[in-house]
Order: C-alpha cells, then structure tokens, then sequence
C-alpha cells in the first residue's frame, strides 16, 4: 500500500483487535479455572498415586515375607559334591567370581551373606579323654570346614589362625573359645577322632576365635560356630560344636571327613525384589536351577557337575498366593474412590456447562460453529487442567518412589482425559437439537446397568474364591462399585416418588417450610436441568464403598482376634517346661492382675491313659482346671463351652467318679460307666463322661484324645493333680505385667542337667518377654498384632482407610458443587419468601429440608447397598490373607461397621450443607435483595 | 427464475422472442414475493412440551422488501418473538416457508444454517446482558462474530477485523467505549454495541427482538436512531420486533401480529403536498392472504356489532361489509 506524503494511513487501535478466547475467558473467571485446576490436580494426584501406593505395598509385602524366610530359604546353593581330588582356595575364589558375573546380571545377590568354601559331609566325635560327656556312648562331636574369609569375621582369642596341613601332621583348625571352655578343649590339644585304614583322624587346635557378631548372615547355615550346641533328645545328650581349617589344607580336610563338597551360597537380595516381575525371577531362579541357566553356569566355571538348588521358587509361590488372596480387596477401595471421583468430574462438567448455557447459546448464535465452540471450551479445558495434571503426575511419581509407573501414568492420563473432555462433551450434548421428551435412552441404560451387575453378581457367587494365580479379578473389584451404581439409579427413580408424596403429606400440614423444602428436593431430581441425579450417586458410592470397607475390616479385627484367642487359649496363657510347675503364689497374683476377667490355673499332662477302652487303654491329654473360671475362658474363646455346674462333682472318697469333658476322639472310644484314668506317677482316678466337647482352650489344635477335670475334686482324689503349669485368663491382661510376675513368683529354680540345658536353650531361645527358655507368656492382643504385623495387611488396611476418607472427600465436593450451584436460585427463593414474611431461621429450615432428603436417601441407600454388596459377595472373598491366619469365615453383613460411615458421611455432608447456607447463603440474599431496590 | 425488470435490456425494442417470453412470464402463476428480503409463506411452528400443543404460529404470511426499516408489533404471546428466532435461523419452521436473503430456512443444511447465521443475519435479544460476554470488552465483543467466522488470515486478517471493529463504532458513537465490559456500560450504550455485534460480519438482515424493551423512552429514541442508522448507512434490512405501538411512529412500516397471522399494517410515508409542505401520511391496513381471507380489526367488528357472519358487496372500486342484516335466520 502506497501512502500520499503527509497522510498517515490511519492505524486501528489495538483495543478494537479481537481478543484471545481461551486467555481472556480464562482470566474473567479466575476462581473458577483455579478451583477446576484444584479438582483435576486433587484427582490426577490419586489416580496416580494409587497404584504406586498398592505396587509399593505389594513390593514391600514380598521383600518383608521373603526376608522373614531366611537366608536359606532365600538364596541359591551351589555345591559340587563328591569331590575326588581337593580343590584349592584359589579354584573356589575363582569359581565365586565366575558364579558372580554369571548369575548377578539376571539375578539381584546381595554380597553380604555370600559365602563359599568346603565342608565336610558328617562329624567326627572327639574321643579325647577329659572332654565333657553326658553319656559313656556319645562324645562331643566337632565339624570343620573351610570357608572363605573366616577370620575376617571373627577375633582370635588366644593361639594362631590355622595354616596348611602338614603331610602326616594333624590338621591344624580353630575352635570358638567358648566351645572350648564348655568342652574343656586346650590350646594345643590334638583332637583324636579314631583312626581309619588310611591312618588316624587327628586335628590340632592351634588357636581359638571369638565371633564378632552372631547375626552377621556370614555364620549362618555354619554348624555351631560361637559357643558349643547341646543335640540328642531325653537323658542322649552331647556336645557339638564346629572349627575352622586354612584354605591350604582343603585336601586334609576331605581326609578328616572322608569326603565333602565344595559350595557355593549366593542369598538373592530381598529389597531389589519387585512383586511385579516375580514371575521373571522365578523362572530365572528355575533356570538356574534345572535349564539353559545349570548349563551356563557349568559352561562358565568348567565344572559342568554344579549343582543349584533353591527354596526360592516355592518361597515366591508362597508370596504371589498371598498377594493375589489380597489384592482384590485391597483393589475394592480404590475402585470405590475411582467411581466417586467419575461421579464427581461428571458433575462439575455438567454444572460448569449448565452454568454457562446462555454463554455456548450466545456463542452459538453469533455464528460460531459446533466444532468451532467445543474446541474454544476445550481449549479453556486443557489449560487449566493440564498444567494440573502434569504436576500431579509428576508429584505422585517423585513422593511415591517404585520402579513401575506404567500403571500410574495410565490411571492419570484416564483421569485428565476424564476431566479435560467431561465438559466439552456435556456441551455438546447441550449444542446437539433436543431430543423428543420421554425417550426410552434412561430406562434402556437402567436396564443395562442392572442386567450387567446382576451378570457380574451371579459370576462372582458361582466362581467363589478366586483360586490363586488368577490375578486381580476385575469382576470382583467392579461387582461392588456396580452394586453401588444399580443402587444408585433405582434411588434416583424411588426417591423423586417419595419425596414427593412426602410434600404432599407435609401440604396438608400447617408448616410451610417443610412442604415448600420437599416440593423442591422432588422437583431437582425429576427437573431435566439440573444434574441432581449425580450427586446422589458420588454420595451413595461413597457410602457404599465405606460400607463395604469398613465391614472387611471390622470382620478381619473380629475374625483376627478369635483366631488369637484359638491360638492363645483365651486372652493371656503362661506355660512353663516339662520340668517345672507354677507355685500357687503366682496363680493366685496373676488371677488380681488389674483386667484378668476370668484366671485360672491348670495342669495339662499328655502322658495319662485312659483304661477300657475299645483298643484297651488309649492315652490322652490331661487338662485340670478351675471350672467356672474355665467355662468362662471356654466361652469367651469360643471353644469348647460348658456349664460349669456340670463338673462340679460331689464330694466323697476315692471311688466317687469325677465329672469331665471328654474330647468327642475320646468318647467315641468309650463304652458307659465309669472310666479309669491312669496318670504317668500311677495315680488313678474314676471319671465319668459329663459332656463330650469338640476342643478346649487349654489345647486349641484339639486333634489328640483329651479330657478335662474339675480341679477341686480330682485334686482330693489325686493330690498330684493339684500342680499347676499353665495359667490361663480372659481380659484385658498386661503381657509385661505378666512376663514380671511369672519371672518374680513363677520361675522355680532347677539344677544339675536341666540347668544347663536350660541356659543353654536361654542362650539361643527368642522368647520376647526376657523370659527363660520354655516358660512363655502369650496374650490374644499379642499374637493378633503378630497376626496382622503383616505389610500385606497393613498396606491393604491403610489403602481401605485412605479410600475411605478420599471417597469421602469427594461425595462431600459433589453435594457442595451442587449446592453452590443452585445457590443463586435458591437465594432468590428466599428473597422473595422474605419479602412475603419468611424469617432467616425458616430460611435455614428451608435449605435443610431441600437437602436433607437426598442426602438421608443417599446415605441410607448407601448403607443398604453395603449390606447386600456384603452379603452378595462376601462368600466370594479369602480373608485369611488380611487376618494373617488360615481361617474359614467369610464375610458376612454387619450392622455396626456399615452403620458408622452410613451416620458419618450424612452428619459430614449435613454440616457442610448448613455451613455453606450460614456463609454464603446469608451474602447471597443480601444482594438480592439490594439487587430487587436497585431495579 | 423470471427476469426481473432490471435485467432487461431497456435501449432495444423487445423482439417477438422476449415478447412471448414476457406473455409466458404474466400468465404463469406469479412466484410469491420474489425480490424480497424476507418472504414467510403460510409458516406455521408449533410447539410440544410435556404433551401439550401451542401453536404459535397458524400460517403467517409476511414480505419485506429489501433495505426496509419493518416493525412488527403484538401482544406478548401473538408469535412474533417465534417468527424472529425462526428467521435468525435459531429454530426451524414445523410447516411453510420462509426464505430470507434468497436463504431457505426450511431446508438448510447444518453447515449452510452455520453461514447463514455468520452471513446472512444479525440479531439482537431483548435483555441487553444476554447479548454480549460479560468478560469481553465492547471491542471484544464486537470482533467475536468475525473471529468466530474465522476467515482470518494471519495479520492482515487480524488488522482488517480491527478496521471493522473501528469503523461499526464510529457509525453507531460509541468509539470511546472499545475498552470497556458490558458491565461498565449503560443500557443504551450495551444495546448500541450490540447492535454493533449484530452487524459485525455485515449481514443483510438485521433482527431484533425487543431491543428497547428495558429502556427509558428516551435511550429508546437514541436506539431507533441507531437502527435507522444501520438501515440507512450499512443498507441492511431491519426488522424489529416490539410490543410497544408507539414503535409505529418510528418506522416505515408496522406489522400487526395477532394469534399467530400477520393482521393489520401501517405504513408511514412522507408526503409533500401541493403547497410545498411535508406531512406524515399514516394509513392503516388489514392483510389480505393468498386465498383472500382478511381479518378485520377488532375495534371495526366491534363498532359495529359484526360477528358469526357479515353482508359482503361488490362495487366498483371498493368491497363493503355490513353487519349481517339477516340476523337471526
């Protein structure tokens, strides 16, 4: 364009350039953007964070369960046995190294634990005069070996490490010191070990070692290497303990054990396990053991007759079995909070497009095109939720560190679809031309969704218990949501009918408010503009899903503790050896421990018979107890009840028989009349069969013939019935409370053999209370905990209660979001019922009784749904992986658990609906009114 | 399509060819209001909510000429607002046919309903806020119907909707309010954006629906001033639709709509007498339909007493109708 000199072409201001869309749109309503942007992220951020919470779960469920097998149990053996010539120290470094560079690619090792060397196949008794022998036949035995790298893990006390073996000299080893002190081993003994056609078995203790540490993974497998073992059973006891060779004298050594094998330990390290390539490791595991693996590792270390053997793959089927028993429901909770947070995306599209109707229609008019108008929306969509998304994502991996994010990413990127394209689509349904009224869309889509879950019910019911290896079943994880889903649309076609018959009667009352409440709560649901349908199916899946939730749990804390109680006994037992019994000064204490409902103490002896049977004499345990305090055990333990007045036998000599419990093993051996009991000291008593019980407390595996007699009477026909070595309780006991007094009052001294066997079996017990070897104290509350000490459980536990509260979080969102929306509506109602007389206080009343129905409707829809969802598909779930105990229960409908959530989340929603009238509602009104004088 | 006069070679005599042509073109059945900007033949739209039927428009039949200032008025409920929204191409006529601008509106496509909506029609709504986004300036608002067309072409494209932006508010006065929202502005000053809008992308047809209904009498002036402003300058038929009969006096011409039938009509013409002197020549109309139905205004029947049946005679430049004298019978 050419200009005249002196004109200017008149430039267009740049106010009159057309705006931006999606910039200006988005600036106008900053909140609202930001609140979308809060929502996306919120939701993106649980979508996300689920699976990496339940894969971290997993992971940590299978490292914790595998550690807890041991290092045995965990790790690959590789041996070469039969050896035929020795090898030397360097071969088997070498071969360690080859083992290393060939397995640790396919395999995660850990090195510590990792250990290689050679041993002998059996033990040589040490027939020296003057070493410590508990019976003229058995010497103490010692076992050596050679392992690599020893004396690196432990101290030498006194003398020198061993070196090689000299041609025709003894066998210089080394002894723990204190082996050697229980022994009465000397530096400088020669060990003589018989003698053999090849010449005599002799080693010579050239020094003596102490451990550094007993719990480095280094010692363990290796036969007595700290202080000396006692082994053999009853009065056949002796000595054992194992010693050390040098690596030089490995010839020797197959000389001293005629025979041995080299080997080779390889422990898998259990924190590079991951639950989700299980599979892999277990098939890489096998083929190492038999496969392309076996014959790489003979390939690689020349020595094609290694042999691989391993736990492992049974340890990992253990492992999976456990996980898949969980997973589904651990699953339910999240599928639960997915089908809320839908819900609630839903929702908020479709009030954002019903609030912005006039806008799309004007947009629409002034010549935009369909296309042209969702793009805009989209446009505005993706800005604000993107960013969101991307952060959450974002944050969701880096907070929760697991090496899978397939999952996650997937679930995020479903979620953002959801909530980039939920309103877009809702206006397009609003730009597409109106459909004929009363169309057959709604009942055929009812229809559907009840066809679908009535299908999925009955699937789930006929294929019960999910068998193992089968994964997660979708069908079970989505049977409940679509239960809460079918729950949900019959609500929104009942409730309309309800409530509207409600106003009905309410009309013919005086009150205005309640009618003038109902007649609208029946109006929103049956009026096609607002979306109140919605609303109420996020709050009744919420309550469903809590519902369903909490009864899991509820059942497994009950079904956990009955499990306890079996084990236990009751709530708190103390037994003590063989040997020993419990003073009387002890029972009668631990009966006035502050808690103990019911004490008493009892004798259980497993050496008695039972005369006249059908086979002669069937022997049988023996359980002597207080019987009103046992009854009251028997019945709170749920085993074995009786009524005590049946053992309470009459007073009178020795031929007067004894009332008992006869276990039902027993009494099918018996013909009638009285019986004949022998104890193991000769002792008799007469008995006669009071009542025939399937198990007691005081013997919970019930599996052995038992009988049980009331104390008093027995003791005055048996005065050795009158001991004690076990106590049991029900109640509220303090197991360190208890652990005290038995150790105060309960311990009897003992001496000679048996003390030594005690201190021994002290030294390598693990009893949790500091108590001596063979006296124990067990509560339920105890082994419960053990019981669900489990990450399993406890990550399913945590991810129930988090879907809960999410659930939860989001029903409340939509009942808000609903009610901010019809927050200007309403707030003209009140206007203008205030200008015709209305109080504020009738206000309140009003906007409560609108809300309130659709909320109780929810929540007790809700809860009925949780009920049958428990009662429809509880027989189809394995609960024995979240109780920590093979049980049998499933799971049945409790009141209780479904009633808390159900009265929570309607008081939680109620609160929010009144909160949300008192501050806002009050404003709104406000400028309506003003609004009304300006006009 | 016939040849119109305009086409016809004026200088030459007409020859025997455009002659027979011209007897052909009389004595065929004569096309219905070719030429104008709007024609509605016998449209009829009824409305089902909820089982029951309105009928809100029985049959209207209507014609405005090209480049006409046209009011329509009525009581509320007589159909008008429904023939406009028809005829801003937002609803669809059940029965007839209304073509506007050469534009069937009976059997558009979406895609040909999408242009004609950017090309052919411009409209304004009675509530001054529903026709602009509260969150765009005036400008903004203005340039929406171009953006929304979408026929920019990079810069150039931008800067040409700019010069139009420009040039819309220099026409209607109200250049200093490029910068402010809706909300920042007065009713008149909203209504004359709108109007603004309206004519963005240059239409032919201007509609409006009740444009100063929520007005003072006084912005209302100002309106109407604005609209003849359009009518005259951007040489766009408009036609308002109005409940208000004051409206008559503003216009060239004002359509009655009653029960869904177009009624009556006054045209206002300017008439210079023989002294030089200009006067304001009103002249009412009843509508005449193409099967000679005429509905009679109220106050004439009831003047007169006329109902059931009324005496009809023929003279030589007039119809009579008298009350029937045969009452009773």
């Amino acid at each position: 364009m050419t200009t005249k000199a002196g004109t200017t072409v008149p430039r267009p201001e740049t106010a009159h350039r057309p705006a931006p869309w999606v910039r200006t749109r988005l600036r106008s309503a900053p909140l609202a953007a930001l609140l979308m942007a809060a929502l996306a992220f919120v939701t993106v951020f649980l979508a996300a964070a689920f699976p990496r919470v339940a894969d971290r779960g997993a992971d940590g469920a299978l490292r914790e369960f595998v550690r807890g097998r041991g290092l045995n149990a965990t790790s690959l053996h590789v041996t070469q046995g039969r050896l035929f010539s020795a090898p030397t120290a360097a071969e088997l470094d070498e071969v360690q190294r080859k083992l290393v560079g060939e397995i640790s690619p396919h395999l995660p090792l850990t090195p510590a634990g990792q250990v290689y060397g050679t041993r002998v196949p059996r033990s040589q008794g040490m027939l020296n005069k003057g070493y410590v022998r508990f019976h003229e036949r058995l010497p103490p035995t010692l076992n050596l070996m050679y392992q690599h790298g020893f004396t690196d893990h432990a101290t030498l006390t006194d003398g020198t490490w061993p070196g090689p073996a000299a041609k025709g000299e003894p066998l210089p080893i080394v002894l723990s010191a204190k082996a050697a002190e229980t022994i009465h081993i000397k530096l400088g003994d020669v060990i003589d070990s018989g003698e053999e056609v090849t010449g005599p078995i002799r080693a010579k203790v050239v020094g003596f070692y102490r451990i550094d540490d007993p719990d480095d993974p280094f010692w363990y497998g290796v036969v007595c290497p700290a202080r000396a073992c006692l082994e053999g059973a009853g009065g056949e006891v002796f000595w054992k303990t194992g010693g050390f060779v040098d690596g030089g004298s490995l010839s020797a050594l197959l000389a001293w054990g005629k025979g041995g094998e080299n080997f080779w330990r390889m422990p898998l390290d259990p924190d590079a396990l991951r639950a989700d390539t299980i599979g892999d490791t277990r098939a890489t595991v096998g083929s190492y053991m038999t496969g392309p693996g076996a014959t790489a590792l003979g390939r690689v270390t020349g020595r094609p007759d290694l042999r691989v053997t391993s736990f492992l793959p049974d340890v990992f089927a253990r492992a999976t079995a456990r996980y898949e028993a969980a997973a589904p429901i651990a699953a339910i909770g999240p599928a639960g909070v997915a089908g809320v947070a839908a819900v609630v995306l839903c929702l908020a599209a479709a009030l954002t497009a019903d609030r912005r109707t006039a806008e799309i229609r004007l947009l629409r008019a002034r010549g935009g095109s369909r296309g042209g108008v969702l793009l805009r929306l989209l446009g505005e969509g993706a800005m604000t939720v993107l960013p969101a998304a991307v952060i959450a994502t974002a944050l969701a991996l880096a907070l929760l560190p697991t090496p899978r994010w397939g999952g996650a990413v997937l679930a995020a990127l479903v979620v953002t679809l959801l909530a980039v394209l939920a309103f877009p689509a809702r206006a397009f349904v609003l730009l597409s031309r109106p459909r004929a009224v009363g169309g057959w869309r709604r009942v055929v889509g009812e229809l559907a969704v009840l066809a679908v879950t009535a299908a999925a019910v009955a699937e789930v019911r006929r294929r019960g218990v999910a068998p193992a290896g089968s994964g997660v079943d979708p069908l079970l994880v989505t049977a409940p949501l679509l239960l809460a889903l079918t729950g949900g649309l019959l609500l929104a076609r009942i409730q309309p009918v309800v409530v509207g018959w409600l106003a009905a009667l309410a009309g013919r009352g005086r009150g205005l408010v309640g009618f003038l409440g109902l007649a609208r709560a029946a109006r929103d649901t049956s009026g096609r503009r607002r979306p109140s349908v919605l609303p109420l199916l996020a709050l009744l899946i919420a309550v469903t899903t809590a519902g369903f939730g909490a009864t899991v749990l509820d059942t497994v804390d009950s079904v956990r503790l009955r499990a306890a109680r079996m084990a236990v006994g009751g709530d708190a037992a103390v037994s003590v050896p063989l040997d020993s019994t419990l003073p009387e000064a002890f029972t009668t204490a631990a009966g006035g421990l502050p808690g103990a409902r019911a004490a008493t103490g009892v004798w259980i002896d497993t050496e008695n018979f039972i005369m006249g049977t059908d086979k002669g004499s069937t022997q049988a345990t023996l359980v002597v107890a207080e019987p009103k305090a046992y009854a009251e055990i028997a019945r709170t333990a749920g085993i074995g009840e009786f009524d005590p007045a049946l053992l309470a036998g009459t007073p009178g000599g020795p031929d007067t028989p004894v009332p008992a419990l006869f276990s039902r093993n027993l009494a099918d051996q018996l013909s009638g009349g009285p019986h004949r009991l022998r104890t193991p000291n000769g002792g008799e008593l007469l008995t006669t069969v009071a009542k025939v019980v399937d198990g007691t407390p005081a013997l919970p595996d019930g599996f052995k013939p038992f009988m049980v007699l009331p104390a008093g009477p027995a003791a005055e026909r048996l005065p050795e019935l009158k001991r004690v070595n076990n106590w049991f309780a029900v109640g509220d006991v303090d197991p360190g409370q208890l652990a005290a007094l038995v150790r105060e009052r309960g311990i009897t001294s003992t001496e000679g053999m048996a003390k030594l066997v005690r201190e021994e079996a002290q030294a390598s017990s693990q009893e949790r209370h500091g108590l001596p070897a063979g006296f124990s104290v067990r509560t339920s509350g105890e082994v419960a905990a053990d019981l669900a000490a489990d990450p399993l459980q406890r990550s399913a536990g945590r991810l129930f209660w988090s879907a809960v509260l999410a659930g939860a979080g989001f029903a409340l969102l939509a009942v808000l979001l609903t009610l901010f929306r019809a927050g200007p509506d309403r707030a003209a109602l009140l206007a203008r019922l205030r200008t015709m007389g209305l109080r504020p206080r009738h206000g309140l009343a009003l906007i409560i009784a609108e809300t309130l129905p659709q909320t109780l409707a929810a929540a007790v829809g809700g809860g009925l749904t949780a009920l049958a969802a428990v009662g429809l598909l509880g027989p189809a779930f394995d609960l024995s992986s979240l109780v920590g105990a093979k049980v049998g229960d499933v799971l049945t409908p409790v009141l209780l658990p479904v009633l808390l959530p159900t009265l929570g989340l309607a008081l939680v929603v109620c609160a929010g609906v009144v909160l949300e009238t008192a501050v806002t509602g009050r404003r709104q009104i406000a400028t309506e009114l003003r609004a009304g004088e300006q006009g | 399509m016939k040849s119109t006069p305009q086409e016809r070679p004026v200088a030459e005599a007409p020859s025997l060819q455009e002659l027979q042509q011209r007897a052909l073109a009389a004595a065929a059945p004569k096309a219905y209001g070719a030429g104008a900007a709007i024609v509605c033949d016998r449209l009829v739209r009824i409305f089902s909510a909820e089982g029951i039927e309105v009928q809100a428009l029985q049959g209207l039949e209507l014609t405005i000429d090209q480049g006409d200032l046209v009011a329509l008025v009525g009581a509320s409920g007589s159909g008008k607002s429904t023939l406009l929204t028809i005829l801003a191409g937002l609803d669809v006529p059940t029965a007839g046919t209304a073509t506007v601008a050469g534009c069937d509106l009976l059997e558009m496509s979406t895609k040909e309903r999408l242009r004609y909506r950017r090309e052919v029609v411009g409209f304004i709504w009675q509530q001054t806020a529903r026709n602009l986004l509260p969150f765009l300036t005036a400008a903004e608002n203005i340039a929406l119907p171009m953006q929304l067309r979408g026929r920019r072409s990079g810069a150039g494209g931008s800067r040409r909707q700019a010069a139009r932006v420009g040039e819309l508010m220099e026409a209607l006065e109200i250049g200093d309010l490029a910068r402010r929202r809706p909300g920042e502005l007065s009713g008149g000053q909203q209504q004359r954006v709108a109007i603004a809008v309206a004519m963005a992308n240059n239409p032919p047809v201007l509609l409006a629906d009740e444009p100063t209904g929520e007005l003072d009498s006084e912005t209302a002036g100002v309106i109407f001033e604005s609209f003849r402003t359009v009518n005259r300058e951007l040489g766009a038929t408009v036609v308002i639709v109005t409940h208000d009969p004051m409206v008559a006096g503003e216009v060239r011409r004002t359509v009655a709509i009653r029960d869904g039938r177009t009624s009556s009509e006054v045209l206002r013409r300017t008439v210079t007498d023989e002294h030089g002197e200009e006067s304001v020549n009103e002249r009412e109309y009843v509508m005449l339909d193409r099967t000679g139905r005429v509905q009679l205004p109220v106050k004439f029947l009831e003047a007169l007493g006329m109902e059931h049946r009324v005496a009809v005679d023929l003279a030589a430049d007039h119809i009579e109708v008298r009350p029937d004298d045969l009452a009773g019978h």
